[in-house]
């Protein structure tokens, strides 16, 4: 049996969903599950900033840096592939 | 004196906890439970989180009001029909989280500001003025089967949409208990919209 961890706040929130395959762009689109909150990963207030599941389109490379600040803030993302 | 005892299966008188899962009630996409292959205890991905530590674990309780339908010329119902339902599941949370504070309050939103250089990381919960909607899912271990080897026998169920409505009276006390955040779940799917599934044997 699969014992529980205490990887964080309800055990998961900071995990994200396996990137979809089959896409091409190279892409990733991160977006939030709850679809009203907001997530702000940088200084600027209007550009670096995840809204609800409408979500943001990122490289790969920016995408990491994306995750690790989401991991290290507690905040769930939801992640796929962008088309 | 007669040496009589009824028939039993002592395998499947069961104890031992549940996990909740929660998530954001979207339209037009329900909640799913996740692959059949994910073992018992697995994580259940994203948009999934668990609700987390429980002072008491999680209680669930269908119910069902009926209403008799008699006749004169018989003592007892001659029938009976529902006339309401209601199906929920309870839980003390205990990690103290805006996380945990929005799913028992019954909805608001959080706005994450992640730390940069120089400045802090913060975080903001705005309760909702109105209730939102989630789904709900649940998982706790079956009773053993012959059939099942490639695991623990799992049994899962989804409820699509429930709200969160309850009195939360949260102690903060130095030492005398943890912080709590009761939460009530509420179903408002038709009963039939949720379904209890079990892994009941593997794959041939």
């Amino acid at each position: 049996m699969t014992n529980p961890t205490d990887t964080g706040p309800g055990g998961n929130t900071t995990e994200t969903t396996p990137p979809k395959k089959a896409t091409s762009s190279g892409n990733v689109k991160l977006s939030l599950p709850y679809p009203n909150d907001v997530f702000q990963y940088g200084p600027d207030e209007s550009k670096h900033v995840i809204k609800g599941r409408k979500g943001v389109t990122l490289s790969r490379d920016d995408a990491d840096k994306v995750r690790k600040l989401a991991e290290l803030s507690g905040v769930q993302l939801l992640e796929e592939e962008a088309e | 004196m007669v040496n009589f005892t009824p028939r039993y299966s002592p395998d499947f008188v069961l104890t031992g906890p549940a996990q909740l899962w929660v998530q954001p009630w979207v339209f037009g996409t329900p909640a799913a439970l996740p692959a059949d292959t994910l073992e018992l205890g697995g994580l259940w991905t994203s948009p999934w989180r668990a609700i987390g530590a429980t002072k008491e674990g999680v209680t669930g309780r269908f119910s069902r009001t009926v209403q008799n339908i008699t006749i004169e010329e018989q003592m007892t119902p001659v029938d009976q029909k529902t006339t309401a339902a209601q199906f929920t599941f309870t839980a003390q949370l205990s990690e103290d989280t805006l996380e945990t504070i929005r799913d028992a309050y019954g909805g608001g939103t959080i706005t994450t500001v992640a730390p940069g250089s120089g400045t802090i990381g913060k975080k903001k919960l705005v309760i909702g003025d109105e209730l939102s909607y989630i789904a709900v899912g649940f998982e706790t271990f079956a009773s053993p089967r012959a059939g099942v080897t490639d695991g623990d026998p799992w049994r899962r169920l989804v409820v699509p949409k429930v709200s969160s409505a309850a009195e939360v009276e949260t102690p903060y006390r130095r030492a005398e208990s943890q912080r709590l955040y009761p939460v009530t779940f509420t179903s408002l799917v038709p009963i039939s919209d949720v379904e209890i599934w079990e892994y009941n044997a593997d794959a041939l």
